[in-house]
């Protein structure tokens, strides 16, 4: 395999442009390695030439969407065999544009791509399923073995050799589950553990636990007089004997139903399949999941605009949590385009 | 009292191991293999008005048989010597149980088989075991010899109405009551079958005491996270989000019944914990195992968490455990019920370990409902939505289609793990894990 074509992306910082001073610095190109790059030459050896630099200052490919595109189409005008960014370290806008650039690339590219960051890095989480990831110390003092981790894996996966496990190439889990048999039964391994940690000595978890993402709220709606509000529903409200079969638990699906004509929801014709708590009250007075009928009274009063004709519902019981991402994102563009400004969320 | 002068509790469990089972005229323990009396069976279970009918069937590893609609399974055993009997409050008194000997058949359960009734809750309900292929490798009752109990109710205790539940979840009166009458056959059944160990000399005998031990040793204590649907402790169905204690013999002798639904677990877990009988194994030997706690319940708002939590973590400390070793229930509102204690002990300063099932599935979904990274001794007891193929079998009993959704059990089936019978309970038996790549 004779010299592949490396792309090596780099922040206005490690392009030896300038400091913070310089960070709103457009997209640029040099030819072959520079800063980091000659480290990263230096490790990859005779199989591979990093043949050019692309660079952005780290404000203006954060606010400029478009910047991005710049940044690709110049990688691509060197034809890379692999495309490595960074490595970021703990660094937040360095390690957003590595994480989106590497995924950008590798979608376009079709080739191997490998970027480099702190596993606290807020980006690590958010393209660590997407993106090859080296796993890198919090700062720059680590630079030399996070550029000689991110070449093994950018030529490992060049060359097609299958990846071993995270922790033995140093690369952050993606995520993809690997159903094994454990060489001893789960209640040996759980007592070991416990002795271990019982005793000051060291013990690994089979497991982690998450870092959860954080959503930021949206701003308060500034007029709710004037405001179109909804109601969504994770209690498994639905019309009585359930026609559209929604799940009580693992739901599928989302549905919608027409509200517009109601004043209330009569346990009569309304009723939660919720499977995971005592449904007996709401199933009594549904509006003790969806308030339907104070929400009426507000809009009388004008307290609110006008209540969007549509209830959004499912049932929140053991779902998977990308199902109910998913969810949020088609409920949420949903009541996007019909203009809603404010949404009365009941979880149960 | 000092832990010197307390008397303890010992019992012995004999395993009678058992290679064949048959049917015959006498039910009887003869050269390991168990002959069953049909008809006196069969007269034993339906002297219940709940029931019209009741197929008793047998199903051996290797057959070409999937049982659907299973529920509880249980392990038949005998009281031999001792106060008390085996599942006090169903079919012997409740009176505390764990000590004597008692006698197992070891390599036998009794599968209770029914498709719900009028009312009765299907959420979480499905559960298979298959006999030979892949499911029977997976799960723990495809290696085991199976009498399995297929009801046909009572269809004139279920009027006209009955069928409409207030609560999705619990069901109707009239349907847990009669999932209770088939929970009380298929212990009736596991008891009748027991005795026919009560006067053969077992293969193996294995002692559990809690006797004293080396003051230094670090205290122990086990968690038992129980399901909502509240298991039956010495026959009362409570809930018991505050926490009850309970020694390990007492589950040796099935003093805790499991609510037959819920995905997770069985009292044939409870009888063999696994968990259970490694603490008791190292008694004394490198930890000092104190006993368990059972907790768990309907704990609908944040309040009943925060009591919940509190209290089971306080009667940790009350024992002045060093360590506690949790049965954690993954998923719904267990997740946070079980992770506040775990907070909780390890701000107490105990050590904590969970077993725990993987509820995720995809690469963004790490698996947790909620966690707290206080729990960072974790481990994986395998994933629930794993996806397992199973072929298609000869003979299928139970039904034809699942309960819900109402799948074709007839042919190929592809269904996650958690419908694999005892596949993945975090009691702690099976190899099956999850590795992060």
């Amino acid at each position: 395999m004779a010299n592949l074509r490396v792309v090596h992306y780099l922040n206005q910082f490690f392009a030896g442009i300038g400091a913070e001073d310089k960070a709103d610095t457009p997209p640029g190109q040099r030819s072959g390695p520079v800063g980091p790059g000659r480290v990263l030459q230096q490790v990859l050896g005779e199989r591979a030439q990093v043949v050019a630099t692309v660079y952005c200052g780290d404000n203006h490919v954060a606010e400029h969407p478009a910047a991005l595109d710049s940044i690709l189409t110049l990688v691509a005008e060197h034809r890379p065999d692999i495309v490595v960014a960074g490595p970021a370290f703990s660094a937040g806008r360095y390690g957003m544009a590595c994480g989106e650039i590497s995924l950008r690339a590798g979608e376009r590219f079709g080739v191997p791509v490998v970027t480099g960051m702190h596993p606290d890095n807020a980006a690590a989480e958010m393209y660590r399923t997407r993106v090859w990831i080296a796993s890198t110390g919090n700062t720059a003092t680590g630079m030399a073995p996070a550029l000689e981790r991110m070449a093994r894996l950018a030529l490992k996966l060049a060359s097609g050799t299958p990846l071993g496990p995270p922790a033995d190439e140093g690369y952050l889990p993606k995520g993809r589950r690997v159903f094994v048999l454990a060489e001893r039964p789960a209640a040996e391994r759980a007592v070991a553990m416990l002795l271990r940690k019982v005793r000051g000595e060291p013990y690994t978890t089979e497991w982690p636990v998450p870092r959860y993402q954080r959503v930021t709220p949206a701003a308060p709606v500034r007029d709710p007089s004037k405001a179109t509000l909804a109601l969504v529903t994770t209690g498994g409200l639905v019309p009585r004997g359930n026609p559209d079969r929604l799940e009580s638990g693992y739901a599928t699906k989302w549905l919608r139903y027409s509200i517009g004509g109601e004043d209330t929801l009569p346990p009569e014709r309304w009723q939660s399949v919720h499977g995971g708590f005592d449904t007996t009250r709401i199933n009594e007075d549904p509006h003790r999941v969806v308030p339907l009928d104070v929400v009426r009274e507000l809009e009388r009063e004008g307290g609110i605009g006008r209540l969007h004709p549509e209830l959004f519902t499912t049932t929140g019981n053991t779902s998977v949590i990308p199902t109910l991402r998913r969810f949020a994102q088609e409920i949420g563009r949903e009541l996007k385009a019909a203009g809603v400004e404010g949404v009365i969320l009941t979880s149960t | 009292m000092t832990d010197e002068e307390a008397p303890s509790m010992r019992l012995e469990i004999g395993s009678v191991n058992v290679r064949g089972l048959d049917f015959g005229h006498r039910t009887e323990l003869a050269d390991h293999t168990l002959v069953i009396d049909h008809d006196e069976l069969r007269a034993l279970v339906l002297d219940d008005p709940h029931f019209t009918d009741v197929r008793v069937r047998l199903a051996r590893p290797g057959e070409s048989v999937r049982l659907i609609h299973t529920l509880d399974v249980v392990e038949p055993r005998w009281k031999v010597a001792g106060p008390g009997g085996v599942f006090p409050g169903f079919v012997s008194p409740p009176v505390t149980v764990g000590e004597g000997r008692t006698h197992r058949l070891a390599g036998v359960a009794v599968v209770e088989v029914g498709a719900p009734v009028p009312g009765e809750s299907t959420v979480f309900r499905d559960r298979l075991i298959d006999m030979s292929g892949p499911g029977a490798e997976l799960s723990p009752f495809g290696r085991t010899l199976n009498v399995v109990l297929e009801f046909t109710p009572n269809l004139a205790l279920f009027p006209p109405e009955s069928e409409v539940m207030g609560d999705v979840l619990a069901g109707t009166a009239e349907s847990n009551e009669y999932v209770r009458a088939v929970q009380t056959a298929g212990l009736k059944a596991a008891a009748y079958l027991g005795r026919t160990a009560a006067a053969v000399a077992p293969d193996e005998l294995e002692t559990f005491e809690l006797g004293p031990c080396d003051s230094h040793l670090p205290r122990v204590v086990s968690l038992h996270q129980e399901v909502t649907l509240t298991p039956f402790l010495y026959g009362v169905r409570v809930s018991l989000p505050l926490g009850a204690m309970i020694h390990p013999n007492e589950l040796f002798d099935g003093a805790l019944v499991r609510w037959n639904r819920g995905y997770v677990g069985s009292t044939y877990w409870e009888q063999n914990h696994p968990i259970v009988r490694e603490l008791c194994r190292h008694h004394g030997r490198d930890l000092n195992y104190l006993g368990g706690i059972v907790f768990g319940g309907v704990t609908a708002s944040a309040a009943d968490k925060e009591a919940s939590s509190s209290s089971v973590s306080k009667m940790a400390r009350l024992l002045r455990a060093d360590a506690a070793l949790a049965v954690g229930i993954n998923g719904s509102n267990h997740a946070v019920d079980l992770m506040l204690t775990i907070q909780k002990c390890e701000r107490a300063g105990i050590k904590t370990t969970v077993v725990y099932n993987d509820v995720g599935d995809g690469p963004d979904d790490p698996g947790f409902i909620f966690a707290v990274p206080e729990a960072d001794a974790i481990v994986n007891a395998g994933c629930r939505d794993q996806k397992v193929v199973l072929p298609k079998m000869e003979t299928i009993i139970g039904g034809e289609l699942l309960a819900a959704p109402a799948l074709d059990a007839r042919g190929e089936l592809t269904v996650p793990m958690r419908y694999l019978h005892g596949a993945i309970d975090p009691m702690g038996h099976s190899r099956l894990t999850v590795r992060f790549e």
